[in-house]
């Protein structure tokens, strides 16, 4: 292991840790670049209306908690605490349905019974392909005469079917981990489906399932076609309320920030809480 | 060769064809209780083989109907209304009008193919060649620094970002004493009208779109590099491989599944959404600058209430990103082959 130190530094070795060095500065440069955009979305909010107008973006300025008074109605009069709850049903209740969906399709797939499983599985995957705009006309025809329109189970169901595919897709990849002799010994030992799915496949799943909810409720919360055209002053969630809030209250740009990063902090938050499995998640349907 | 041993034993001795045929029939009992064990086990995996059959259909059947019911006939409806025309309040005055809904689309003189589908087809391609080129690179430098924690909390932000406070917030710093112009000012050059000029506003756009989308991209990369086995990058050293030839003969050969994914999720994602070019420009102005089929399809029905048309450019859209996907799969498989 340590021999190619013990051996000392070839010239190959030095020109390649030279490359690497110089590769690793312009993935420091890209990593700022990228980062910019929110670092700067958050610091503006915690500035004063003047600072945040000011150009060049005045970086030292004194912080300040205004943005966020005036976005929690001090000084706009409209509270953002319905759409906040609005979005939190929608996300949370859709989850839970795509979660009760997808993991037992996903553990049908993955224990391979069904024959021509593989292209049961491209067909969850091609759902995605069809464009959500070309359902959406229909959808919002249908419940506009069902009386749906402006109620949050409608984007409800919608999510679901949104996140459905990806789901079970990262779900199948999960489950594949579980040995399949595993599954066998439990059968030969006379253990139900209760008892395996419960003792064997679970603990196995558990992370499993925990990225893919976290995925749908990060997918969901950020939705905004589907909001803005099916709901309206009673079921608007946070992505609505920000497009209305930004078209009011534009000019004013550290309470427009203010909103953005409270909009983005639950995401956020879960993004941050479960990376590794979300990583996991997201990379693994692509490499299996 | 059996038939020589059973004419010669037919012309032996009586007793001991007796006893080969006991002992063949010993050994023949033998190997019937052997297979009648052996079918009694394959019995009840094959019992247990249906019941998990039964099962895996009774778990699929609940998602297959969901879709059924929330896509399909959606879909349908769309079909049927491609071909009519429509107002959008009386279901009663469906009118059918064949295909006639397609026919103007591309009319001459519609704005349906240049500049909508050409802006969407170049949106999509800029996104795609740029968070695809920008996610090689980062994957390729960061597999092998340290702080990956760090790097993939940061290349996490956009992903998780609402798209409406990244579209504003890059829609602030592209105006004209925002922050882009700042840099530029700073460094001596003139300000762009980034959003306000028809020439710049998509591929102002398709610079958001790429870095909202290179984080996902980095992560499937970076997987993907992580999947691909030391040994190879080892034996490569030993013979002498310069670093570029060993990123072009081996990383990125290896790296086709991850490509693919990639490549197949970013063009689908990129050709059908229209969130960001709403957030950022309204309506895709200036003029039809930034118009793209999506929007396109929204304004037609939820502003002109044109429900007819609207239909057929979802379906137009629809085939398009079908063939696009097809002819990426297509491509994929052959260089395999060749390779």
């Amino acid at each position: 292991m340590s021999a190619s130190t013990v051996r000392g530094v070839a010239p190959a070795e030095r020109r390649r840790r030279r490359t690497g060095s110089l590769l690793g500065l312009a993935a420091w440069l890209c990593g700022i670049a990228f980062f910019l955009p929110v670092a700067w979305m958050v610091l503006t909010s915690f500035h004063s209306e003047t600072d945040a107008a000011a150009n060049p973006p005045s970086v030292g300025a004194g912080l300040t908690l205004h943005g966020y008074r005036e976005f929690f109605g001090a000084g706009t009069g409209i509270s953002p605490w319905p759409p906040l709850i609005n979005s939190l049903t929608a996300s949370v209740a859709s989850t839970l349905l795509v979660l009760a969906l997808a993991v037992p399709a996903a553990y049908a797939l993955s224990i391979k019974p069904v024959r021509k499983w593989s292209d049961v599985l491209f067909f969850f995957l091609s759902t995605k392909m069809l464009p959500l705009v070309a359902g959406l006309l229909p959808v919002y025809l249908i419940a506009q005469n069902t009386r749906m329109l402006d109620s949050i189970w409608l984007l409800v169901i919608l999510y679901t079917s949104m996140n459905l595919p990806i789901a079970v897709w990262m779900m199948r990849s999960f489950l594949a981990e579980v040995p399949v002799e595993m599954l066998e010994a439990a059968s030969i030992d006379g253990a139900g489906l209760p008892t395996t799915l419960v003792r064997i496949v679970a603990p196995v799943a558990l992370p499993g399932i925990a990225a893919t909810a976290l995925i749908s409720f990060i997918f969901s919360w950020n939705e905004l076609l589907f909001a803005r055209v099916l709901t309206g002053i009673v079921a608007g969630t946070s992505p609505v309320f920000l497009t209305g809030f930004v078209t009011s209250q534009g000019l004013f740009l550290a309470k427009v920030c203010a909103a953005a990063t409270v909009i983005s902090l639950p995401v956020l938050a879960a993004g941050f809480a479960a990376q590794d499995k979300l990583v996991q998640g997201l990379s693994l349907g692509a490499v299996k | 060769m059996a038939t020589t041993v059973g004419s010669a034993d037919e012309d032996g001795d009586g007793g001991r064809a007796g006893t080969d045929a006991l002992g063949r029939g010993d050994e023949d009992g033998g190997r019937a209780g052997v297979r009648a064990a052996g079918s009694r086990a394959g019995a009840a995996a094959h019992r247990r083989r249906r019941r998990q059959t039964v099962v895996a259909y009774l778990f699929l059947t609940p998602s297959l109907l969901f879709f059924a019911i929330f896509l399909f006939l959606p879909l349908l409806f769309a079909v049927l209304l491609s071909l009519s025309r429509w107002a959008g309040f009386d279901l009663a005055d469906i009118r059918p009008v064949g295909t006639e809904n397609f026919a103007a689309l591309f009319a001459r003189g519609s704005s349906f193919l240049t500049p909508v589908l050409s802006n969407t087809l170049l949106y999509a391609l800029g996104t795609v060649v740029l968070a695809l080129t920008g996610a090689v690179l980062v994957a390729h430098c960061i597999t092998n620094l340290r702080f990956q924690g760090l790097w993939r909390t940061l290349y996490f932000l956009p992903i998780v970002t609402t798209v409406v406070a990244v579209g504003n917030v890059w829609k602030y710093m592209y105006e004209p004493g925002g922050l882009v112009n700042g840099v530029l000012n700073a460094l001596g050059l003139r300000s762009v009208a980034f959003l306000q000029d028809p020439a710049t506003a998509l591929p102002s756009i398709v610079v958001v779109q790429a870095w909202a989308s290179l984080g996902s991209a980095i992560l499937v990369l970076t997987a993907g590099l992580k999947a691909i086995p030391r040994s190879y990058y080892e034996a490569a050293e030993l013979d002498g491989a310069g670093q570029f030839t060993v990123f072009t003969r081996i990383t990125l050969p290896l790296l086709r599944p991850s490509l693919l994914f990639v490549c197949v999720t970013q063009f689908i994602t990129g050709l059908q959404s229209f969130a960001l070019i709403t957030v950022m420009t309204g309506e895709g102005g200036p003029g039809d600058a930034t118009s793209v089929a999506a929007l396109e399809m929204y304004q037609r029905a939820f502003k002109y209430g044109d429900w007819g048309s609207a239909s057929a450019a979802a379906l137009v859209l629809f085939v398009l990103i079908l063939v696009i996907t097809l002819v990426q799969l297509w491509l994929f498989r052959r260089k395999g082959e060749d390779a």
